[in-house]
């Protein structure tokens, strides 16, 4: 049985969250299901929604976002009109009632959606087993990526960020840092079967955007018109005349891309290798649509 | 293709208006109560403990920490049902509770009722079952043999000079109903029990409780609750005896409701099907023969497995004219989830297999598919290939012609695109780069109402009595209104048989006699006819009438008989009446991406008559949705009896951004058997618009697409 407690100053929740054994929640939508199916099981829940982490403000050139913002301000803020991808890929996940609840935090943080992983059945070997499900069973949602774990990332926030040379402050009751996005991730081995680089005492607070690019785009291919999970999520920036592209369905962490080489190192799995031809197909369509 | 109305201005809301539903606004409002949301005082909590495999032997049942803990009243087991330990429709081979071997994942072993739902859920976690896991047998090719239908018509030697022949798969969908199964069960303190649940039958679950409970049909009195729909899915018993069983154990009234993910283990899917065909024509395009053979993975339970493989068969071939049909469909037991009843009922995964051959056949010949179609098409007289002769209208030339003579919707634009109307949406994915449009016809048909000998009856109690002078007309059956807008109907037939304003249709329970089944498209025409009989056997005694003085009749209406089809040459005269709908999908598709979007849906369906229009094409909307699901993304996916995706996160059903506008055209051929001329609704939308979507995808991609739901890297 966890216990819960909604601090309502940053300091008194990274206090807590010090404690061994504690979580950080925000909206709730991946932890509560995580909890419900015996993947997560924290003494302490520390809701972090009432830390005043939520604002999203100007910051010198760029934009301050808040971790417990949530998607569907994102989506909508004056503040963020230049920041195209983010905003199209804010408003593209999940559902609307989601949104109103899921916060940016949570969204860069939440777990793979392999239906192995989050089965009961199945213990796959990036919840701790040794068999990765999918590579033996069906995968053809995964990544691209061979290796120990092929799932998919589900975050469609992430490449938007990344592309837009975003950078998340971390804190906690010993300092605060501050990393690129995409330094949140990590790929998991054999000792560390973690995706994200975040300790267990430390927490995001808030998101930062440099300066906008030039142009951004986020195409999305899904099962459905709405609500489902990016298949393949590719964010594309144009600085000047550098491109930069990011994706989400392709590996098991947001995948930084080549714009030039798209598909380097992202050979495909025996069924996923259809995606391929999605992800060059996005990325020549997202190239001419920030190079217009 | 019309009938001629009364028109009588005096009373408003007869049969063929549109008379808004009771149900509509409290519905939307959020105010109309669903089986889930009763309560009643003291009441307890029941929740199930389920089995994590799909095949095993239990070795022990250990509740006694769940029983040790604070709050709960009663845990029990196979060895508390004091009756019949199984349950089925067909055959009763289901446990009530799993008593040694465990046949499906998911299936009830333990329930367990407490003061509140938490405690209920943590004692069930302290219920320890030992298993002993045995192999699955997941793969339905050996799977055991249920029931198989063999179908031998016409010359069994004829041959033809044209061929095609084709392999087809479609996958296990589920019915994905809003309302998870649920219910509260009230003891009386005199033994007996009273049910209100969402049900499609209330007859059938009160004989099942009566067994399970060995108990007389007295004591046990069933009750509709609300339904958050049902297409099959609440046909089965879920946790009916198991609320009662805890009910009477514990003296306290007991709620139970699923949780989303139990749902998708609370109730049979349709049949996935693995079908291969092989059709011969004559050069001209006469169709010879059909010969097919259908395998159907029924589960771990017959539920209603032997008639779904019987409907399979008797339209495997389509509404076609055939010469000869030799149809071999089998229904095999497995350990995957139990499969039954489906809007649809097996015409619907035959459906996908004929109308893809036909499409090859006419690609074979060089004629237009429709032309193909219409060449065959089935007519009154002619002969099924289960040997019946149509003796209904089947307007099948006339829906198929009035659905090409549908305008086409506009090409897009070579203006910029709105990306709402492309595939893949907002999420800019194209602004019609590499989007290749398609269009496909389907048509399908099957019966209306139970067949091969079933007597299949409803029954209605209509009382007329005088209110401050004005007469009141009550409406009672046992009619289970499923969100197909049944309530209404009935409202509108009394009104008009009667000529009375005022009329009430009581709440549905098993006081009254059996209404049969929420299925089969059968309620309208078999309950709507009881009414109708009832009504006018009540009109004959309204002289007697008075202010003292109510008049009332009870009426059974039974359709004509239907025979059972011969085991060796499944011929026989089986069906009561037939339902047809044909359906053009208009579609985009992103051949580099693989996405799609259906366009428009265009269908003509014939339905006797139009009881009330807005209903009726509230069915046919909701029908092709369900089709258009089937066609593009739902699929419950099993790996070794195991499923994987019992949520609506991975199971995805169409969202309305997903729901193309449809352009309906319904005609209206009065069947010369039914109540007011009209002929089953429900099941047809969904036959011919999952082939219909499958055909223009093969349209825009020249791809085989031979399975359904198609994905995206079928296209690409
Ligand atoms: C049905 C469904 C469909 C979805 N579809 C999509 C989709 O299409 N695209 C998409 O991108 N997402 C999708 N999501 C995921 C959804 O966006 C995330 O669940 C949501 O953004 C998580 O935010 P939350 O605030 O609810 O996080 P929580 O559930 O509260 O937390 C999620 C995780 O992040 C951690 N966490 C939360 N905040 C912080 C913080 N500030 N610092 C450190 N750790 C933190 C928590 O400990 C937890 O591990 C979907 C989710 C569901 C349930
Ligand atoms: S892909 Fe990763 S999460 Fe999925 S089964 Fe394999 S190891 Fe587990």
């Amino acid at each position: 049985m966890s216990t819960f407690c909604r601090p309502t100053t940053l300091a008194d929740a990274l206090a807590a969250l010090a404690e061994p054994g504690s979580r950080v929640l925000a909206g709730g939508t991946d932890l509560s299901g995580l909890i419900d199916r015996g993947l997560a099981s924290p003494t302490t829940v520390i809701d972090v929604q009432d830390a005043g982490l939520d604002r999203i403000e100007r910051c010198g050139a760029g934009v301050r976002i808040g971790a417990t913002a949530t998607l569907a301000t994102v989506a909508v803020s004056d503040l963020l009109t230049r920041w195209t991808a983010l905003r199209e890929a804010a408003a593209a996940a999940a559902s609307p009632l989601l949104r109103n609840v899921a916060t940016v935090g949570g969204n860069l943080c939440q777990h793979t959606r392999c239906w192995y992983y989050r089965g009961v059945e199945w213990t796959c070997w990036l919840g701790g087993g040794d068999t990765c499900f999918a590579q033996i069973g069906e995968h053809e949602r995964h990544g691209l990526q061979p290796g120990d774990c092929i799932s998919a990332h589900p975050s469609d926030l992430a490449p938007a960020l990344i592309v837009s040379d975003a950078t998340v402050v971390v804190a906690s009751a010993t300092g605060i840092r501050e990393q690129p996005v995409a330094a949140l991730y990590r790929r998991p081995d054999v000792d560390d079967r973690s995706l994200l680089t975040l300790g267990p005492d430390e927490v995001i607070t808030h998101v930062v955007l440099p300066a906008p690019p030039d142009a951004s785009v986020y195409l999305r291919e899904g099962q459905r018109e709405a609500f489902s999970f990016p298949l393949v999520g590719l964010a594309v920036a144009r600085f000047g005349e550098r491109l930069v592209m990011a994706a989400a369905g392709v590996a098991n962490i947001p995948h930084l891309l080549d714009p030039d080489d798209v598909l380097h190192d992202l050979p495909g799995n025996p069924q996923s290798a259809w995606k391929r031809t999605v992800l060059a197909t996005l990325a020549s369509r997202g190239r001419t649509a920030v190079t217009m | 293709m019309s009938t001629t109305r009364t028109r009588t201005p005096l009373v408003r809301g007869r049969v063929g208006e549109l008379m808004p539903r009771r149900d509509a606004e409290p519905k939307v409002t959020g105010a109309f109560a669903y089986s889930s949301d009763l309560e009643a005082e003291g009441m307890l909590f029941a929740v199930t403990v389920r089995s994590p495999h799909p095949h095993a032997r239990i070795a022990a049942i250990d509740t006694a920490a769940a029983v040790a803990t604070a709050g709960v009243h009663a845990v029990l087991t196979h060895a508390d049902v004091p009756g019949r330990k199984t349950v089925g429709m067909h055959r009763a081979d289901q446990p009530v509770l799993v008593v040694d071997v465990v046949r499906y994942q998911g299936e009830p072993v333990v329930i367990v009722a407490a003061d509140d739902l938490e405690t209920a859920r943590r004692a069930a976690v302290l219920v320890v079952v030992t298993y002993e896991v045995l192999e699955p047998v997941a793969d339905p090719e050996r799977g055991e043999v249920l029931r198989d239908v063999r179908i031998r018509h016409g010359d069994q030697s004829l041959g033809a000079d044209v061929v095609v022949s084709g392999s087809y798969e479609v996958g296990m969908q589920d019915q994905a109903f809003l309302g998870p199964e649920s219910g509260l069960a009230i003891p009386d303190g005199d033994g007996g029990v009273d049910l209100h649940v969402a049900t499609q039958w209330l007859h059938l679950d009160q004989e099942q409780i009566c067994a399970a409970l060995d108990l007389p049909p007295a004591k046990v009195r069933v009750h509709l609750a609300g339904v958050g729909g049902a297409f099959g899915g609440r046909e089965d018993v879920s946790m009916q005896i198991h609320a009662c069983l805890l009910a009477l154990r514990t003296g306290r009234p007991v709620k139970m409701v699923y949780t989303r993910e139990e749902s998708f283990f609370g109730h049979v899917h349709r049949h996935p099907a693995w079908m291969r065909y092989e059709h011969g024509a004559t050069p001209e395009g006469d169709l010879v023969y059909v010969r097919a053979e259908i395998l159907l993975d029924g589960g771990a339970y017959a539920s209603s497995s032997p008639a779904v493989v019987s409907n399979a068969a008797c339209f495997a071939a389509g509404p076609y004219r055939v010469q000869r049909a030799t149809i071999d469909a089998r229904v095999v037991m497995t350990n995957n989830p139990p499969c039954g009843a489906m809007r649809g009922f097996g015409a619907v995964q035959v459906a996908v297999a004929h109308e893809a051959q036909m499409d090859l056949l006419a690609a074979a010949l060089g004629i237009d598919p429709v032309d193909l179609r219409v060449r065959n098409a089935l007519k009154t007289g002619d002969r099924m290939i289960t040997g019946q002769v149509i003796d209904g209208p089947a307007p099948v030339r006339e829906l198929l012609e009035g659905l090409r003579a549908m305008p086409l919707p506009l090409e897009r634009g070579s203006l910029r695109a709105d990306l709402r109307e492309l595939p893949g949406g907002v999420a800019n994915t194209t602004h019609g780069e590499g989007v290749r449009r398609g269009v496909g016809y389907a048509i399908g048909f099957k019966n209306m109402g139970f067949a091969e000998g079933f007597d299949d009856y409803s029954t209605a109690r209509v009382r007329v009595s005088l209110v401050n002078g004005e007469p009141l007309v009550e409406v009672h059956t046992a009619a289970c209104e499923v969100g197909q807008g049944l309530v209404t109907v009935l409202e509108q037939i009394a009104r008009t048989e009667l000529g009375f304003e005022h009329v009430v249709v009581l709440p549905a329970d098993t006081t009254v006699g059996s209404a049969g089944s929420s299925s089969a498209s059968r309620q309208t025409w078999m309950t709507g006819g009881a009414v109708k009989a009832a009504c006018e056997a009540v009109r004959e005694r309204l002289h007697e009438l008075a202010a003292d003085r109510s008049v009332e009749e009870t009426v059974e209406h039974h359709h004509r008989p239907t025979f059972p089809l011969d085991p060796e040459t499944g011929q026989g005269d089986a069906q009561v009446a037939l339902c047809f709908a044909a359906h053009r999908a208009v579609c985009d598709v992103d051949t580099d991406l693989g996405l799609v979007r259906v366009v428009e849906i265009a269908t003509t369906q014939d339905v006797g008559r139009i009881m009330n229009p807005a209903q009726c094409e509230g069915q046919i909307q909701g029908g092709i949705a369900q089709g258009l699901g089937l066609a593009l993304m739902e699929e419950i996916k099993t790996e070794n009896g195991l499923v994987r995706n019992p949520n609506f996160t991975d199971y995805l059903i169409p969202t309305i951004l997903d729901m193309p506008p449809v352009r309906l055209a319904i005609s209206e051929t009065p069947h010369p058997d039914a109540p007011y001329g009209l002929n089953g609704v429900g099941e047809p939308p969904t036959i011919a618009s999952t082939p219909a979507i499958a055909a223009a995808l093969r349209a825009a991609t020249g791809r085989p697409v031979t399975r359904v739901p198609v994905r995206p890297d079928d296209l690409i």
